[in-house]
């Protein structure tokens, strides 16, 4: 039996709104918004009420043409999904001010202010940034210290990903999905794949999801330490720095000696496995138990340094409110004390049958932010304890064959080190029809304007790092 | 922090060796390879200076595993700078500028401005598959105007190292890097 549950509910254009008020009263989260193609060109809205995901469709008019109503005022979640439908895709037509510039094709060089006054000026920070980063753009306004108002520009990284993979098998488009948000790619393998399984049908066996819990585990634990590491980089740690780099980079060695590639690429397929990674399993375990030994000593210093902790206490404070009223998801929202975790939520996979903890902070400031990545990093180790004793137990075939010319569509989903990711695919005679992503950085990076309520200009690396987010993910 | 300093120094080396022991570096004059016309003067003044090669980074649209590997390099297993690179935040300082990513819409007027910056000599060094035009990325789906990418960094600038790999090991980066500055 499969307890995952996706329910399609299809309204009238007038009452999309509507439909989509009394889903948010009930207290559902938006996930994202796209115009899907088929199996009849409807506007989508996918959220998630309760270990449901819940498709709100209206079906497009004539010539598959979709006249829009603007809501992100009406909720602040939707508002860059909404923006990024409008002007990605022609077909929805939306009455706009004439006069608004486009978000999603930036300009780096044009400021634009939204406070006027002597006395405040706009920094714009980026796309080319000191140090090894990826392309953003923040514009500050600032008197000097404070920060009144920040505006997030993700968009300069647009490579049309999701354009790319219409047309291919599931086997080739699962290496372009492993390419949207490098860092996570296992997690978007697995989102990917367990959507190509749902759409078609079938179920990845019990060794292959064991697996592929394995590989993401690992890809998470590399993501807390980085996002670890650069918080000690900012406050001139650089002991501490070097510690939790060495330990990513043992994690990256581990993933390299099991699947071959530094990233876990290339092995996370639909269908199961590309090929079950060969490794010595009993020094697998004593490298992990190593490992745990160090991370446990070097959170201890870490924690204990206060030079540290003065830096991220109270810095950059969300409220829950807010973290509610933007739906945001991963670590982000666990910081603020919103338990929202797709392993838990939604069971997928091999977490079916692994106790998951789930980690919280109600603090809401960076702290809160680091200590959660922190109990997520042992967590994970208990989580590949765990499965890779099941995994040496048991045995199997790690991949099943796909129908052949399968059609069908579903959403698929996984919990990526920055959130929860969910992926929409549609298949027709067993080639992909249309893909959305919708990633959590996306999601959660519209909350970074919200972040220096009373935050001066020299905390912004801090709670830039603390957000743990990549603007690859953020634009496919 | 003395508990950290003891167990780093207690703890033995981690550092790999470049070039790994036994096997003859595969770059560098003295083996034969062509240096490009960048790298030549840019050779000479970096053995006349006792290698001080300061690098730049700049994201043209890569799926972020690049800067991972990149960032890599100065952690203490690769640690560059015993080699003699460092990292500079301004273009003006930089000898080699590291590009990722197949160069999407908005970000080709940065890296055209972020090269035109970087005073003589110089050497651009493009970093992954993307950039080196045969990533999946930097393939030309939808041909002409429409298309959201140059199909990687020779669409734009003249590339004097190429280091694919879909993301280059950090040793293949460091490679790159010896290459790009004639070393």
């Amino acid at each position: 039996m499969n307890p995952e549950r996706e329910v399609t509910r299809a309204v009238e254009m007038s009452e999309f709104r509507t439909t989509l008020g009394e889903r948010r009263e009930a207290g559902a989260r938006f996930i994202t918004l796209f115009r899907a193609a088929s199996p009849e060109p409807a506007l989508t809205a996918v959220l998630a009420l309760r270990g449901d995901l819940i498709l709100v469709q209206a079906l497009a008019g004539a010539g598959g043409r979709i006249a829009y109503e603007e809501l992100g005022d009406w909720w602040p979640a939707m508002a860059w999904a909404e923006r990024e439908l409008i002007e990605r895709d022609a077909r929805v037509v939306c009455e706009q001010p004439a006069n608004r510039r486009p978000f999603t094709r930036p300009d780096p060089d044009l400021i634009e202010p939204s406070l006027s006054g002597l006395d405040v000026f706009t920094i714009p920070f980026g796309p080319v940034r000191s140090g090894i980063f990826e392309a953003i753009q923040f514009q500050i306004e600032t008197g000097g210290e404070d920060v009144p108002r920040l505006q997030t520009r993700p968009f300069f990284k647009h490579r049309g990903i999701e354009r790319r993979m219409r047309g291919l098998t599931p086997q080739a488009g699962v290496a372009l999905a492993e390419r949207v948000a490098g860092i996570a790619s296992c997690a978007y393998a697995s989102a990917f794949s367990h959507a190509v399984e749902r759409a078609l049908g079938i179920e990845a066996p019990a060794q292959a999801q064991r697996w592929r819990a394995v590989l993401c585990e690992l890809e998470r634990m590399a993501c807390h330490l980085d996002v670890i590491a650069k918080e000690a980089e900012t406050t001139a740690l650089y002991v501490g720095q070097a510690r939790f780099q060495l330990l990513k980079e043992t994690v990256q060695r581990m993933r390299a000696a099991l699947t071959g590639s530094r990233f876990g690429r290339g092995t996370i397929v639909p269908g199961g496995l590309r090929q079950s990674p060969a490794t010595d399993m009993d020094a697998a375990a004593a490298e992990l138990h190593r490992l745990e030994h160090e991370l446990r000593r070097d959170q201890r210093l870490f924690l204990g340094t206060s030079s540290m902790t003065d830096r991220l206490i109270g810095t950059g404070r969300l409220e829950r409110s807010r973290i509610e009223e933007y739906c945001a998801v991963g670590p982000l929202a666990r910081g603020s004390g919103v338990s929202v975790d797709a392993r838990h939520e939604r069971p997928y996979g091999a977490y079916h049958h692994l106790g998951l903890r789930i980690v919280t902070q109600a603090a809401g400031d960076a702290m809160a932010r680091i200590s959660v990545r922190f109990g997520e990093l042992l967590e994970s180790l208990r989580l590949l304890r765990q499965a890779t004793e099941q995994l040496q137990r048991r045995e199997g075939a790690v991949s099943v064959p796909l129908p052949k010319r399968g059609s069908g569509t579903a959403c698929g989903w996984a919990e990526a080190p920055q959130g929860e990711l969910v992926i929409w695919v549609a298949l027709r005679d067993g080639l992909i029809d249309q893909v959305h992503i919708a990633s959590p950085s996306l999601r959660n990076w519209a909350l970074f304007d919200h972040a220096f309520p009373k935050d001066v200009l020299t905390d912004f690396a801090f709670i830039e790092h603390s957000f743990g987010l990549t603007p690859a993910g953020a634009d496919r | 922090m003395l508990e950290w300093i003891y167990r780093g120094l207690s703890g033995g080396r981690v550092t790999t060796r470049y070039p790994a022991p036994g096997v003859p570096a595969p770059f560098g004059q003295s083996h034969g390879v062509e240096l490009t016309a960048a790298s030549i003067p840019l050779s000479s003044r970096a053995r006349m200076l006792g290698r001080s090669v300061h690098v730049r980074h700049i994201d043209c649209g890569s799926d972020g595993s690049e800067e991972w590997e990149i960032l890599a390099l100065w952690n203490p297993f690769y640690d560059i700078q015993r080699l003699g690179f460092f990292l500079t935040s301004s273009p003006r300082h930089a000898d080699v500028l590291l590009v990722t990513g197949a160069v999407t819409r908005p970000m080709r007027a940065p890296l055209l401005r972020t090269w035109e910056l970087m005073g003589e000599p110089k050497a651009l060094v493009a970093v992954g598959d993307d950039a080196c035009g045969a990533g999946p990325c930097a393939a030309d789906a939808d041909a002409g105007e429409g298309a959201p990418t140059a199909g990687g960094v020779s669409g734009v600038l003249a590339v004097d190292v190429f280091v694919p790999g879909s993301p280059p090991a950090p040793a293949a980066i460091m490679q790159g890097l010896m290459t790009a500055a004639g070393l």
